[in-house]
């Protein structure tokens, strides 16, 4: 009896060594640098060739008898940058169809922008790109005599904290979202959302500017919309002192979600004109109904909207003391964007994910708004661009905004609404536009974009 | 001994049974069935369409969109200015003489016969034809090379299109 147990394990164990699932040489299975690792010590010497070595990146060439979704693959191209893998690319011998039914079969449909047979996936760990060159047909018309070409880049160096951290962030469902979109005529405007500044718009005849508004939110299902009119700039760019006859601001709110292609609007109202009309010019047959506003210095309107529920409040706003009450706040809020300007300028990674890491969790997890994917592609971008940064700037003449409700605080320059802090290179200016939080024990903490 | 290879065989069946899930989609788009209310994105979840300018949907997966049956190389959106229905479905066709053909006998079928388009809703370029349907619920251009029954292949992919009458 024993004899027929052991037999039917050994051939569960065949099994599973024909499913190529335990087996190491398929490359599907590497999602990290030890699973390399592992891989190469399996080589011999003569089967591994390093390419180049520029500094922090290592290319190398690995030979053997690997395979991809059951397809033999006989060489890899494998890139590591800072010690972690960046890049695997290769070609199958053969097995286009079966190789495309495999990725399907685990990631879903990949996304096809061009014409050609050309895929692309983008899950957690890496984005899986397929092609199959020198082929003149589609995909209705593949088989399995073309080869493919795959390039996996994967997205975080693998097994480091980022990567864990956003491993432990559930991954959206059908969540909706929100985004103000703003028209506005003969006046500047600030939009507010929960006492959040959402967007600053200055000068005046603008049409469909919008901003997401996700991360204002509160908990439960009510928010709050304070729109400020300002005079803004007239025809010729100079700054108005007072609210035109003109001043009108449009404002939406439309909920999407990546599960609807459409957009309902679920409110919209326009700055009120005042009741009767008046006569633009003495002698002149013309009247309008002007801005209820006309000729102050400026204006608020209130309003209100209700979204889904909203389950969960941010995370900084339990431990957040009311920055009005700490005496040093301006002192204490500079200093930590003074921190984040050392960070990007000595391209100190660690620093950064000390400082915004935080944060980009939390916008994950309080909100559930970015999807995994989403989360991971944020933070690659901070950290790109800690390596490309030229100049970072913290202006001079600062103010600190703060919200109604005391909790959270921004720099922008003085008298221009613009974040203070932001990294300038040829071509663009990229604001470092992040509230700051000052918790019981006077540490501050960045805490929303 | 027994039971530990009892275990060691549920554990392997577990460990066999625990792989991802096929998340192909079964469903193919069928353009006919389109209507003004239709939310792709919500009745194709699987499938992948890219955003196209801020009112719009592409999606270019020839395995999982048909035309009356015949395969088509692309489909894109449009949104009505309400942003809570479809405007506009353009299709275009593989540069397919025989199917070009085929599908203008079968919309004349189901249809009747084309006429012009008076109502200025396409556009097609000179070397084209523009036949259109009306029926209820939508209008249908479809645009194809003006000699479409003496050349023996056509230079140009034919489009389809499709604009939603507002009730």
């Amino acid at each position: 009896m024993n004899k027929l147990y052991l037999g039917i394990v050994l051939l569960y164990a065949l099994l599973m060594a024909s499913c190529g699932h335990s087996s190491l040489t398929a490359i599907e299975n590497i999602h990290h640098r030890q699973q390399l690792d592992s891989l190469i010590a399996t080589l011999s010497k003569s089967q591994v060739q390093v390419d180049s070595v520029p500094v922090r990146v290592l290319v190398m060439h690995l030979k053997g008898d690997f395979t991809y979704y059951g397809q033999p693959v006989k060489e890899l191209q494998v890139e590591l940058k800072e010690e972690a893998i960046a890049r695997i690319s290769f070609q199958t011998e053969k097995g286009a169809l079966e190789v495309l039914n495999g990725l399907e079969s685990a990631f879903g449909t990949g996304l096809k922008e061009g014409s050609g047979p050309d895929l692309t996936w983008k899950t957690v760990e890496k984005n899986i790109i397929f092609t199959v060159t020198d082929y003149k047909g589609n995909l209705l018309t593949l088989s399995n005599k073309e080869k493919s070409y795959i390039t996996l880049y994967f997205n975080q160096p693998a097994n480091n904290k980022v990567t864990n951290a956003y491993t432990t962030v559930p991954a959206t469902g059908a969540s909706d979202n929100y985004r103000l979109e703003v028209d506005n005529s003969e006046c500047g405007y600030r939009v507010y959302v929960n006492g959040f500044l959402a967007l600053t718009h200055l000068r005046a005849n603008t049409l469909g500017v919008t901003a997401d508004i996700n991360s204002y939110l509160q908990k439960g299902s009510k928010q709050t919309l304070m729109v400020e009119l300002l005079p803004g700039v007239d025809f010729d760019g100079y700054p108005r002192s007072r609210l035109h006859q003109e001043s009108v601001v449009t404002v939406a709110v439309h909920k999407w979600s990546d599960q609807s292609c459409f957009l309902p609007v679920i409110l919209q109202f326009k700055t009120p004109n005042a009741d009767t009309m008046i006569q633009l010019e003495p002698h002149y047959y013309k009247a309008i109904r002007a801005s209820r506003f006309s000729g102050q210095l400026s204006a608020t309107i209130n309003q209100t909207f209700e979204t889904t529920i909203q389950p969960f409040d941010l995370p900084a706003y339990a431990t957040a003391t009311d920055i009005r009450k700490v005496p040093d706040a301006k002192d204490r809020v500079v200093a930590h964007y003074r921190k984040l300007q050392a960070a990007y300028q000595s391209k100190d990674t660690q620093q950064l994910a000390n400082l915004l890491f935080p944060l980009e969790q939390n916008k994950a997890m309080a909100w559930h708004l970015y999807k995994p994917t989403d989360g991971q592609a944020q933070w690659k971008s901070i950290i790109d661009l800690a390596h490309i940064t030229d100049t970072v700037t913290l202006a001079e003449n600062t103010s600190l905004y703060v919200t109604p409700d005391g909790r959270f605080a921004k720099l922008i320059i003085d008298g221009k609404d613009d974040p203070a802090c932001y990294i300038e290179d040829a071509n663009k200016v990229y604001p470092l536009d992040y509230y700051v939080s000052i918790d019981k024990n006077n540490e501050p903490h960045f805490v929303i974009e | 001994m027994k039971s530990c290879l009892l275990y060691c065989l549920l554990l392997s069946t577990l460990w066999a049974c625990n792989r991802p899930t096929p998340k192909k989609p079964s469903d193919i788009i069928q353009i006919d069935a389109i209507t003004r209310d239709s939310d792709l994105l919500a009745d194709y979840p699987v499938l992948h369409f890219v955003r196209n300018g801020i009112s719009g949907y592409e999606f270019n997966d020839e395995r999982y969109i048909q035309l009356l049956g015949m395969p088509v190389a692309g489909m894109t959106i449009a949104i009505d200015e309400d942003k809570l229905h479809l405007k506009r479905v353009s299709v275009a066709l593989f540069k397919n003489k025989q199917d070009a053909v085929n599908l203008k006998e079968k919309l004349t079928a189901l249809y009747g016969k084309p006429g012009a388009d008076s109502t200025g809703e396409f556009y097609a370029n000179e070397e084209n034809d523009l036949l259109v349907w009306k029926n209820q619920q939508q209008l249908m251009g479809l645009s194809l090379p003006k000699n479409i029954n003496t050349v023996t292949e056509i230079a140009e992919a034919p489009t389809f299109r499709i604009s939603f009458i507002q009730p």
